[in-house]
């Protein structure tokens, strides 16, 4: 079937935005999405510099214990991250590595790393993805959807869609950043098959006295709208930059960590 | 102080002290701990050709498995040294037997941010392939170390190994080896050889390949692997090496008067080259449940006539083991029933995992197929947190009788085991 044409809308569309009324009310430029984006990432990373942090995971569950995970963290480049797990006793000593968009795991149980695949979770509703994952510029192309408005407050809202052969863990999604700031304010999270996955909010802000007061996000909820009542809260504290050795960010680091 | 004793002096000690999320570290030395108890129940097959009415391999059904596993690491600058040791004693009604392993008694010297000096006592273990590794020189006498309620345990290797990791994004390492070759069907006298090699990684956008060369006493081996993301669900990975001498055990007729001959085990110790591969992959669907799907193929392991010859080779000790020639007859059946399990060419392997099978349980179902001899064996693990830190878990392997099968001649019909876990 062939999609139906409005023929009314074809004969009067060019009148509406005819040169001579489109002069009189300028559009205003619409943001530029990919400036936005980087904007929004600066509360995530250190401007291309390697740094560290602890992760706290508490994966909560209506009528579950809350099961809750230490990490420690270290970026070496947008694109290179280690993650280390600290608690629970039964998690401690493995080690996830992203590089470039591979993905290895590695247990001292087990005796070699393992590549996985980015679907493969491993800490409640945090996607590798998210925990290992500084900034979205690296792997989602932007694109502006327009301005929006929550409770009074003015955001942009951006649809970032994976770039081809990168390792997003998402198809697709559609990121809340502040018209005033650009600090992040929530995201939904799309599967390729458009059914929202999850939905983040960028809960808590903190400045760094000890980094020249950067203000960094040190909260993230993440909501599972499939399954009432299950969310993940990821706390992110004591970040360092740091020159980090390159050696450690490879498979047979990853053997040497334990 | 007995073994026994000191081991289940631990592993009380190690049950006494434990505490959730407890950590025993002290300026850069740190210590973790793994105890395992666990039961083991093997029944017997009354009669396979093998072990014609349980003569050579009849061992009680039931044992008991206590382990104890610490793993010191300390860390100085550039320096790091690490340690990973076992005792295990296993018990059954006849006996006991105590070992002890040394997996791991290792220095690494960080030399600078690219280089990195490693010496020691060590496991070699590389490749993407998830129940066998033909691309490694070092592969191991078992395959699927993983899904297991007692952990695999043995000895390292002395080694030393230099490594270079360049910045953008290759890595070589020389490495020289005391090495032993470990499949079954190698026998267990098989000695230790000086080893080196070279193994050559590139990594590149989503994906990254091993080269790797070995030079082993009389022995040359090439390996490579490679292994791929695709899309964010699917893995696929591929493993081939060859080497240019095959150190089989084969069953072999010898004459020892005009009218009587016995079989023996002797290598065919060939110089032409032999392939081993293995191509797979692994899938993650949104709900967490993944499959691995593997082929292997062993080049060294036995043709459909060579296993024949072993076969007659079997049958005709049957008849010998009340003769003059019982010890040699006895000592052949010993040593094939060690073999059986793995010793033909061409596997199937499938596995299903999911990590939240019902509540916090984890379970883990998988088959592998010989397509050879449709030799089956079918195994399961489930596990489950008690509290963080201590968890049960139960197992098992079922080995299939289609008559002709080597899974049809393992003196065990199947094996069970059950126990719980303690980590430090």
């Amino acid at each position: 079937m062939y999609p139906s044409v409005n023929v009314f809308a074809v004969i009067l569309l060019p009148l509406l935005v005819s040169p001579s009324l489109a002069a009189q009310e300028p559009a205003p430029a619409q943001p530029n999405a990919l400036e936005l984006l980087t904007k929004a990432d600066a509360y995530r990373n250190f401007k291309g510099k390697s740094f560290t942090f602890d992760l706290t995971l508490n994966s909560m569950e209506p009528e579950k214990d809350d099961k809750i995970f230490t990490l420690n963290v270290e970026i070496l480049n947008p694109h290179t991250s280690l993650v280390i797990y600290d608690q629970p006793t039964s998690e401690r000593g493995k080690a996830l590595l992203m590089s470039e968009n591979n993905l290895w795991f590695h247990s001292p149980h087990s005796r070699k790393p393992i590549r996985i695949t980015p679907q493969q979770r491993l800490l409640g509703e945090a996607s590798n993805g998210d925990v290992a994952s500084t900034d979205f510029s690296g792997d989602y192309m932007p694109s502006y959807l327009g301005a929006d408005a929550i409770d009074d407050v003015a955001y942009h809202k951006l649809e970032l869609v994976a770039k081809p052969d990168s390792l997003a863990t998402y198809s697709k999604l559609h990121l809340w950043i502040r018209s005033d700031n650009h600090k992040p304010y929530k995201a939904d999270f799309f599967a390729n098959t458009g059914k929202l996955l999850k939905t983040a909010f960028y809960q808590r802000y903190e400045k760094l006295p000890y980094l020249g007061d950067k203000e960094q996000l040190t909260a993230i909820l993440i909501v599972n709208p499939l399954s009432e009542g299950k969310q993940t809260l990821m706390e992110y504290a004591d970040f360092q930059v740091a020159e980090l050795s390159s050696s450690r960010f490879t498979t047979s680091g990853l053997r040497r960590l334990r | 102080m007995k073994p026994t004793c000191a081991l289940t002096l631990a592993t009380l000690l190690s049950m006494a002290f434990y505490r959730p999320a407890m950590a025993l570290e002290w300026e850069g030395l740190e210590l973790r701990g793994r105890t395992e108890l666990a039961w083991r129940y093997t029944p017997l097959r009354d009669n396979t050709t093998f072990n014609p009415g349980r003569s050579i391999v009849d061992r009680p059904e039931h044992s008991g498995i206590l382990g104890q596993r610490l793993s010191p690491s300390y860390h100085y600058g550039p320096l790091s040294l690490r340690g990973d040791f076992w005792l295990q004693s296993e018990i059954n009604e006849d006996d006991h037997d105590e070992e002890f392993y040394i997996q791991e008694g290792q220095l690494d010297w960080y030399v600078n941010d690219n280089l990195i000096f490693s010496g020691g006592v060590g496991l070699q273990h590389w490749g993407p392939g998830y129940i066998w590794n033909p691309a490694n020189p070092f592969q191991d006498r078992e395959i699927n170390v993983e899904d297991r309620v007692i952990s695999y345990k043995r000895n390292g290797n002395v080694f030393a190994a230099l490594e270079w990791i360049d910045d953008s994004g290759w890595s070589a390492t020389a490495y020289y080896v005391r090495h032993k070759l470990r499949d079954p069907f190698y026998g267990d006298n098989v000695p230790y050889e000086n080893t080196f090699a070279i193994k050559f990684n590139q990594q590149f956008n989503n994906s990254d390949l091993t080269l790797t060369y070995a030079r082993q006493e009389k022995m040359d081996f090439f390996g490579s692997s490679f292994s791929i993301t695709v899309g964010n669900q699917l893995e696929l990975h591929s493993e081939l090496s060859v080497r240019n001498r095959r150190f089989t055990q084969l069953a072999q007729r010898v004459a020892v008067s005009p009218v009587d001959d016995i079989f023996v085990l002797q290598r065919n110790e060939t110089h032409d080259w032999h392939a081993q591969f293995l191509m797979g992959g692994q899938y993650t669907t949104e709900s967490q449940i993944n499959f691995i799907f593997e082929y292997f193929y062993n080049g060294e392991g036995y043709s459909n006539s060579e296993y024949d010859t072993l076969e007659q080779g079997a049958k005709h000790s049957s008849q010998q083991l009340a003769s003059p020639f019982s010890a040699a007859a006895a000592g052949f059946l010993g040593n094939t029933n060690s073999m059986l399990g793995r010793m033909k060419q061409h596997y199937l392997f499938a596995r299903i995992s999911d990590t939240q099978l019902a509540d916090d349980m984890e379970g883990k179902l998988f088959f592998r197929y010989g397509l050879q001899d449709a030799s089956i064996v079918v195994g399961g693990l489930l596990s489950y947190d008690i509290v963080d830190g201590i968890s049960l878990s139960a197992g098992g392997q079922y080995f299939g009788q289609v008559s002709g099968s080597e899974t049809a001649e393992i003196p065990f019909r199947f094996i069970l085991n059950a126990g719980i876990t303690i980590l430090f």
